[in-house]
């Protein structure tokens, strides 16, 4: 049992169970309403879509806030407590979440991050040869997609859409194009959501992006991992405040990282600075989820940790490694696409 | 002619007294009209706007209370003016109840009515405003519509009958609506019933907001009493001017365009 219990196992049983909590948490726990009492304390929380669940996201209410309050600012239809202290609710309550788990908050919780890693499982059972890593080239010219995601979806066009520039379908643009809002509906049997809208351009326009980058993302999660994690607008939200976390990952450097390479092998979100030197940095960069990988990998004694407010959870070790490597050969029957380097 | 007389007499007494309350007893009326707002000891506050309510079937002379519940359960006795009452603001935020008792020749009518409301944290689940008794023979909703939710046509929703507290197996349950459909339910062994609401809406505009929700109204009668739910029922998008079939077909696209990708990398 003991060889078993590995940092990714887990990871998954805490998956799993923050995917029963968030998706289907309001059929199970307490009464129908507990989400609803969720959201009314935690804003931060809401998902207006999934109706059984006792949601995730923090980008809803944000997009809402700045559509219905901080637009309101600018054409000083509200004064500037009504506008700006609903954003501040959701914004502290994100922070605390983010002081509390910082980035682990994908690797460990987000249903669709685990929806995701699931079908790249899939993929492997099914034979599907595996993209190993996507190329320095290719991931440099993904990553400022979700900077642009979101800072034109999650602020911008609300507050053009406050302001009467833009129609009501930008209010919530993210949210009109997200994968999850798909994903959570369709778990619990809810196919409302995967739908074309006939109502103008713009709502048509939003529901098929919707839909095909639905589709797009199973059938890239089905041989590339993390597909929509790239370009996920809460990895930026995430972000601005992981400075202040109690979790992170640590790199205390090897002579032996220029030549190794595992944790960049490893890594869903194909992150090649872990590789570089570093002597006792915080090394939890922007894409980062905190899935711990990069450590189980790494061969060297305490080169790679994760630290829970300076004490260590979890660090590299050679015997941890060789245990690690035995379980992935002796269960990973996996082919792989050679990707360039 | 002497019988004819008779039945005369019957049918006249008969609308005397179905015209004291009303065929259908007393019904939750949302207004459309600006109504002056009565004194209560509610707190004011929350941003929800004011709401004015109008009792269908009420007449001046009948002897009407009105319970208003918060969210937090909290009951504050109100009386129901003529020409329709106006809803204190609440600083509480989730369904608030709104139920009004009346009595007329020995009968005795009750109509509930669930509203939702902008405000602070409630800390109560609307499961709890449910199930509290709020009068002697009443229909309860087994799940409110959750937030940003609403009772849309073509969905399934489950009730539940109760009488003194305890559940009432196989009743009888008319189900109409402010569109003109009509339906005859029963209760189970549970005091349990399902609806789904009919797409009943004749004139639909194509546009989110442009299209005004009609009336359900559900109605029981066990001994001398009968009790109505009435809520607010809207289109269902589904119905219109969503359409799932090329949802589907575009999602299929997508994983379409996935395996051209994977084609592409896959040959190098």
């Amino acid at each position: 049992m003991d060889r078993l219990l590995t940092l990714t196992a887990l990871r998954r049983v805490s998956q799993v169970f923050f995917f029963v909590i968030l998706v289907y948490g309001a059929l199970f726990f307490t009464t129908f309403y507990s989400s609803d009492k969720f959201t009314q304390a935690f804003p931060s929380l809401t998902c207006a879509y999934d109706k059984s669940s006792g949601d995730y996201c923090a980008l809803i209410p944000l997009q809402h806030q700045m559509d219905h309050r901080v637009a309101g600012l600018f054409n000083g239809s509200v004064d500037a407590m009504q506008a700006l202290m609903p954003t501040v609710i959701t914004l502290v309550t994100f922070f605390i979440l983010i002081v509390l788990l910082n980035k682990a908050f994908c690797g460990w919780t987000c249903p669709l991050g685990f929806f995701q890693e699931m079908l790249t499982l899939l993929g492997t059972k099914l034979g599907i040869k595996q993209v190993k890593s996507l190329s320095l080239e290719n991931v440099k010219k993904i990553r400022p997609i979700k900077w642009i995601l979101f800072a034109f979806l999650i602020f911008i066009f609300p507050i053009l859409t406050g302001l009467g520039f833009l129609g009501h379908e930008l209010g919530s643009a993210f949210c009109s194009i997200c994968p999850s809002r798909i994903m959570t509906t369709l778990a619990v049997g809810d196919s409302s959501q995967l739908y074309v809208s006939s109502l103008s351009w713009g709502y048509m326009t939003l529901s098929l992006i919707a839909d095909f980058l639905f589709g797009l993302m199973i059938a890239l999660a089905l041989f590339v991992k993390q597909p929509f994690c790239r370009i996920c607008p809460m990895l930026p939200l995430q972000s601005v405040f992981k400075k202040f976390s109690l979790f992170r990952l640590t790199k205390n450097g090897s002579s032996k990282c220029d030549t190794c390479g595992n944790c960049v092998n490893v890594c869903p979100m194909d992150i090649y600075e872990i590789q570089e030197t570093a002597e006792n940095k915080n090394i939890t960069f922007a894409d980062c989820t905190l899935c711990g990988k990069c450590v189980e990998f790494c061969p060297d004694n305490d080169v790679l940790s994760l630290k829970y407010a300076n004490f260590s959870v979890f660090a590299s070790n050679k015997e941890y490694f060789k245990k690690r490597n035995k379980l992935y050969k002796k269960f990973s029957k996996t082919k792989w696409v050679e990707g360039k380097k | 002619m002497n019988r004819i007389k008779i039945t005369m007499l019957i049918i006249f007494s008969l609308s005397l007294l179905m015209s004291s309350l009303g065929a259908e007893g007393l019904v939750w009326h949302k207004a459309t009209k600006k109504i002056k707002p009565i004194t209560t000891n509610a707190h004011h506050g929350g941003h929800g706007g004011m709401s004015h309510y109008e009792l269908k079937g009420f007449k001046e002379d009948s002897k009407v209370t009105v319970d208003y519940y918060l969210a937090n359960l909290e009951k504050k006795s109100m009386e129901y003016p003529n020409g329709g009452m106006c809803l204190p603001q609440s600083p509480l935020g989730n369904y608030h109840a709104l139920v009004a008792t009346g009595e007329s020749n020995g009968k005795i009518y009750s109509t509930t009515t669930y509203i939702y409301r902008h405000g602070r944290p409630a800390k109560v689940s609307p499961t709890k405003l449910t199930t509290i008794n709020k009068a002697t023979f009443e229909i309860r909703p087994i799940h409110l519509p959750r937030e940003h939710d609403r009772y849309k046509a073509s969905k399934s929703y489950n009730f539940e009958l109760y009488f003194d507290g305890k559940p009432q197996a196989n009743s009888k349950v008319a189900f109409s609506t402010s569109n003109g459909m009509t339906l005859e339910l029963q209760s189970d062994a549970k005091g349990r019933f399902s609806v789904t609401m009919p797409n009943d809406f004749s004139e639909v505009k194509k546009s989110r907001r442009g299209n005004k929700p009609a009336n359900f109204i559900l109605t029981s009668t066990y001994q001398n009493y009968t009790t109505t739910l009435t809520m607010p029922y809207h289109i269902n998008p589904v119905n219109h001017w969503h359409s799932i079939p090329y949802g589907i077909l575009v999602m299929l696209l997508g994983l379409l365009a996935g395996f051209f990708i994977y084609r592409r990398v896959n040959n190098g």
